[in-house]
């Protein structure tokens, strides 16, 4: 770009005072120097000058007459509803900018309080993956131990809920709740041996009471569980000949007669459910023959809600 | 259905930020405010007001699109009743004369735009006497009184005049609206909704054209 177009782009700048000393001073001496450039500049002037010096025109007399005439034909435009909508917020007292962006801040900060805070009477626990451990198989034998136990919980990895739901007998086994299990004996069923152990001894529990034939499923969906028992005896020939109420404690017993073939099932899928505890007592017996089948077994199952503190 | 109770806090809380921004980033004060509220539902005696505060500037800016009084007159008049019919649209987030002088930049080019197709500034070009607009015009500033130097002056003027009348409609716009009318640099930006960058530049350009054909005559 050659000086004297560097220069004629500077005209505005000049003429309006914007530029530095030193953008004048080399303007100025380019002027001096080019003598088109000074004739321009010098036209410039005059055009813009000119321009300047046009005199405010006055509108005729009867103008605000002939404009009124127009605008009483045209007719008032009514207001619609976003109108009056609009006309609310405008209305509203304006607020300086700083202050509207500290209550922007201060409602934002405070939305995610509450948020965070919100009760969790909504909050959905995920379903575990169904994910058969082959470790997790109940070993099955005479049962020396006291009632029944799961097996095969790694006591790493904790989860305070307990299973939430009880799948029917077709559904595949999922890995059992973990670190409040510990191994499993079984009645009538093979058994590599080991004593269960209780995990009733934090608290007594009405296990301690019923005796050691029964099953407590632990589970933060008692009636899903209790459904799911339900829906899991009519394929194992079992009936429910008792419902017990749910106590004041949350607890719902069953008593459950099964055949004697199907208690194992029926306890092999409550166990590798996870949801199965033992019951309490210093020895174990099996399940009692119901009287009027023999073939049968009385089985009680209570259902209790989550308790922390057990290992 | 049992609605959560979280939804009901996040829909509060986005309620309220909606309505905070809405206020807290709201242009700032118009003076016509309350006027145009008024006119919005549906007080012409509040668009009188508003007519009676900017009529005279509207209709200056109007002839200098048209430079005659007569189309001057109508244009101002279709402008305000423009304005008055569209004062719905009007959001608010400009002065109700920065909406109003964007009305009358938008009409007054579109008239222009319609004149000079039609050939009304050359032939008024060619066969401009005195005529009613030169008695408007004052003479160039002058320390002398000398005769010779007010013709100069007017003759001046209407050079300047026509070579406006030849530029191509946005530049006609900005030389109006920044040289003849006085709006600021922010203003003219504003109205044209233009960067002040762009609004500088085309200046710029629309007064070397002007320049350049002043040179010619003058040489």
């Amino acid at each position: 770009m050659s000086e004297c177009e560097i220069t004629s782009k500077l005209f505005l700048e000049l003429h309006d005072g914007d530029a530095d000393a030193q953008t004048r001073a080399q303007f100025n001496d380019h002027l001096e120097r080019c003598p088109n450039c000074r004739e321009d500049y010098e036209c410039y002037q005059i055009a813009v000058k000119a321009m300047n010096s046009f005199e405010p025109v006055s509108p005729p007399p009867q103008f605000l007459a002939l404009l009124s005439v127009r605008l009483d034909a045209v007719g008032a435009p009514s207001p619609g509803f976003f109108d009056t909508i609009r006309s609310f917020f405008a209305t509203a007292p304006r607020m300086p900018l700083p202050a509207g962006v500290a209550a922007l801040v201060f409602v934002g900060v405070l939305g995610f309080y509450l948020y965070d805070k919100a009760p969790t009477n909504m909050k959905w626990e995920s379903k575990p993956v169904a994910v058969a451990d082959p470790a997790s198989k109940p070993v099955l034998g005479k049962a020396k131990s006291p009632g029944l136990v799961a097996k095969g919980i790694s006591p790493a990895s904790t989860s305070s809920s307990g299973m939430a739901v009880l799948p029917r007998p077709s559904r595949p086994a999922v890995a059992p709740t973990p670190n409040r299990l510990s191994r499993y004996s079984m009645p009538n069923a093979d058994s590599s041996g080991g004593r269960g152990r209780s995990l009733m001894a934090v608290e007594p529990t009405v296990a301690d009471q019923i005796g050691a034939d029964n099953l407590t499923v632990e589970s933060p969906y008692i009636d899903k569980a209790v459904e799911s028992v339900k829906r899991m005896l009519p394929d194992l020939h079992g009936q429910i000949v008792k419902e017990n109420a749910r106590t004041s404690g949350g607890e719902v017993l069953l008593r459950v007669v099964i055949p004697t073939r199907s208690y194992a099932d029926l306890t092999t899928n409550l166990i590798n459910l996870g949801a199965v505890e033992a019951g309490a007592g210093a020895e174990v017996t099996p399940p009692r023959v119901y009287k009027k089948e023999p073939s049968k077994r009385v089985l009680h199952i209570r259902f209790i809600p989550p308790r922390i503190g057990l290992k | 259905m049992l609605i959560p109770f979280e939804t009901n806090i996040q829909e509060l809380c986005l309620i309220i930020v909606s309505v905070l921004m809405f206020s807290a980033f709201r242009p700032e004060d118009d003076q016509d405010k309350g006027t145009v509220e008024e006119c919005r539902r549906g007080s012409r005696k509040a668009f009188d007001i508003l007519v009676e505060k900017y009529y005279k500037r509207i209709y200056n800016l109007a002839y200098r699109f048209v430079n005659d009084s007569e189309e001057a007159s109508d244009l101002t008049q279709e402008i305000f009743t423009a304005a008055y019919q569209n004062l719905k649209r009007f959001r608010g987030d400009s002065k109700f004369s920065t909406w109003l002088f964007q009305i009358a930049a938008n009409r007054g080019k579109n008239r222009f735009k319609y004149l000079k197709r039609r050939g009304y500034f050359a032939n008024r070009s060619q066969g401009d006497g005195q005529g009613d607009r030169d008695s408007y015009q004052r003479e160039l500033p002058d320390n002398t009184s000398n005769p010779e130097n007010l013709l100069a002056g007017k003759e001046l003027q209407k050079l300047v005049r026509d070579a406006i009348d030849e530029l191509d409609p946005d530049h006609k716009e900005i030389v109006i609206l920044r040289d003849i009318e006085g709006f600021s640099y922010d203003e003219i930006a504003k109205i044209l909704n233009l960067p002040e960058g762009t609004t500088k530049s085309r200046l710029h350009r629309a007064r070397m054209v002007v320049k350049e054909k002043l040179k010619k005559v003058l040489s």
